[in-house]
């Protein structure tokens, strides 16, 4: 039992109790200061009290700060279905409508308090953004996004992941929702995330599944197709029925493998249509599923590759180009790789390790630039094992037929290396000051022990030949 | 319109004119355990769905908001999991010390909030309009700060010495409101 104190708090360390309290609400309050706030909440009733009466302060603020929003935007209290965001319809919040809609669908919308990153670019496949700034890597913010064409996998917090085809325009409102406006989504929800929502502007309402796919047209339909597992839809004047006539809320449900077109003009409509497949829903894309979950660093997907792509190492940006090959091939040979076993390497010399004929395999080539001096790193993770890595120029170049580019010329050993250094004994032991290393270090390669995840750092020198490495992984069938 | 759906339907609205008149009051209990206003927004609404479906159980005439605070304080038991990360939420025992006391002050806390509004119209409209703005619905500090053009540090420290100034004339007119009445 902690003793107990009633005594009142001196200025010191009201002052004191205010920053806390203040940083709390700011959400800015490290753990060792959260540690020493919660020990004097719990050991002091006067902290308690000018706690409760420091937070009440806040919390009126958020209700004055309503009618405030309200009245500057003119906005009317009583939510109507013409208001398609949350954003002018926070005055309704004081409104039990407001409360009860929003449960089902993320009607109010809150979002994120402090603007934290709501979400990750995994990878895009030629991908423009209004405003541009969006790679792979980036982290998003709660706001409005507007993909204008390709395709982008992004992954939300507990392992959401959502696949869009540009155009397409959608709101990030917090890690558990996400508004789309226009456009083609495809939705991944892990278990753990279940009660994640995905909202659209036509009063429909998508609640959870596992997967399903998305299409928001202009004509004011959305388009449910649920590729994997059950999901609720519900629509959201139902909803405010509901709540009024005392009747449970009734959500659709639609099984794996069925579609439903939902419309509300003239009336909720629903109406059964061609079921879509995440390819279908996402369009030619040439490569459905990518089969990679994670990408870290200055990693890019890039689906259309051209002579120039390749022969030109340095194009003043540093990033590592992950340009999808050919999948699902048969080995009818051996094939010589230069890394097989999980590992740490800095060394890239052939070897004569194999993968048996037999083997099926999806390849994918990476190709890094960089500006002279800095290395590039990345992290990748694949959904399947890493059955071998090429980064050596023999191997690259007899295994070229994977690549499926027509009209590419890779370029020949004989004008520059091709693979990572060092490759020979020479370099090794020249490698810490030799001018022709530029005072680089060696290229490093991490195979993880589960061999799915890729660490690299590569230097990259202008001029000087091609860093490319190939990796080959188990194929899906 | 049989007996038992005009029953129904004035229960109906019984609820919503208790919870037109108090939501915002199991708001503020709900955000002094969760100071973060997206998850107490989320929090009250997952209330309010509780209290839709168990009104039937709310006896009339007792104390609303006191029944209502209670299906609040379950939901943020229950949510304690997901907010655990989010590093705004204390040890259970210290959330039940905090409620305890919040639900002992709630008539003073009702008095703030009326003060709060006179408080607030004292201040001139820059700082008014500042702090507002921090507190819109998914606003912070960077709104804030970009609206009364302030850097980020700079709107940190106003927004904290508004609240303090806030803070003082709430307490003082409390004060003297009740010395008028003694």
């Amino acid at each position: 039992m902690k003793e107990e104190s009633t005594i009142p708090l001196n200025d010191s360390e009201t002052l004191k109790l205010n920053a806390l309290c203040d940083q709390l609400v700011e959400g800015t309050l490290e753990a060792e200061a959260h540690a020493e706030l919660e020990q004097w909440l719990e050991r002091s009733e006067a902290a308690r009290e000018h706690y409760v009466r420091r937070m009440q302060l806040s919390a009126s603020l958020c209700d004055y700060a309503s009618e405030f929003q309200g009245a500057e935007e003119g906005t009317p209290l009583i939510p109507s279905r013409s208001l398609s965001t949350g954003w002018t319809l926070a005055a309704a919040a004081a409104l039990v409508f407001g409360a009860f809609i929003a449960v089902k669908s993320g009607f109010l919308a809150p979002a994120n308090e402090t603007g934290a990153s709501v979400a990750r670019v995994l990878a895009s496949v030629e991908a423009e953004w209004e405003g541009g700034g969006v790679e792979p890597g980036s982290s998003l913010q709660a706001d409005s996004y507007h993909l204008l064409s390709g395709t982008a996998d992004l992954e939300l917090g507990e392992g959401v992941k959502l696949s869009l085809r540009g155009p397409a325009t959608f709101e990030l409102v917090n890690e558990n929702r996400v508004h789309l406006t226009s456009g083609k989504l495809v939705a991944r929800i892990p278990e753990q995330a279940l009660g994640f929502l995905v909202t659209t502007p036509q009063s429909e309402v998508v609640d959870l599944g596992t997967e399903f796919g998305l299409e928001v047209n202009e004509a004011g339909h959305t388009d449910v197709h649920v590729i994997d597992g059950l999901v609720e839809v519900y629509e959201r004047r139902n909803l405010d029925e509901s709540v009024v006539k005392g009747v449970p809320f009734a959500g659709i449900k639609i099984e794996e493998g069925q579609a439903r077109r939902l419309e509300t003009e003239e009336g909720f409509r629903l109406e059964e249509i061609t079921f879509h497949n995440r390819q279908q829903i996402l369009g030619n894309r040439r490569f459905d599923n990518l089969g990679l979950s994670l990408l870290r660093g200055s990693v890019r997907v890039k689906d259309r590759v051209s002579d120039s792509d390749l022969n030109t190492p340095t194009s003043g940006q540093a990033r590592i180009d992950v340009i999808p090959e050919k999948s699902g091939v048969l080995l009818e040979e051996d094939t010589a790789v230069t890394i097989r076993e999980p590992g740490n390497y800095r060394y890239f010399a052939a070897t004569d390790q194999r993968i048996p004929a037999g083997t099926k395999v999806d390849s994918y080539l990476l190709h890094f630039r960089s500006v002279e001096g800095e290395p590039i790193r990345g992290v990748i993770k694949f959904d399947r094992a890493i059955v071998g890595l090429i980064c050596e120029a023999g191997q690259l170049a007899t295994t070229d037929a994977l690549g499926e580019l027509q009209g590419v010329n890779f370029p020949a050993s004989t004008s520059g290396f091709r693979g990572l250094e060092p490759h020979t004994s020479l370099q090794v032991q020249n490698l810490p000051s030799v001018d022709e290393w530029g005072g680089m270090s060696a290229d490093e390669v991490t195979l993880s022990q589960d061999k799915t995840t890729l660490g690299l750092r590569v230097n990259v020198r202008p001029n000087q030949g091609v860093d490319q490495l190939r990796v080959l992984i188990l194929s899906k069938d | 319109m049989n007996d038992s759906e005009s029953a129904a339907e004035s229960s109906r609205r019984e609820l919503m004119g208790l919870l037109s008149r108090h939501q915002r009051k199991i708001f503020a209990y709900i955000y002094t355990l969760v100071p973060n206003r997206a998850d107490a927004d989320d929090l009250l609404q997952e209330t309010c769905l509780t209290i839709y479906e168990k009104f039937d159980t709310f006896e009339p005439g007792t104390d609303f908001v006191a029944w209502a605070n209670r299906i609040a304080w379950w939901k943020v038991r229950q949510s304690r999991q997901k907010f655990a990360r989010s590093k705004v939420i204390f040890d259970e025992a210290v959330m039940e010390s905090v409620s305890r006391t919040a639900i002992a002050l709630a008539p003073e806390l009702d008095q703030r909030h009326v003060a709060l509004e006179h408080c607030l119209g004292k201040l001139n409209d820059r700082d008014r309009i500042m702090i507002l703005t921090r507190y819109e619905r998914g606003h912070g500090v960077a709104e804030a700060a970009s609206q009364s053009g302030r850097s980020l540090n700079a709107a940190y420290k106003a927004l904290a010495r508004l609240r303090n100034l806030l803070f003082d004339c709430v307490t003082n007119r409390l004060e003297r409101e009740s010395a008028v009445s003694s």
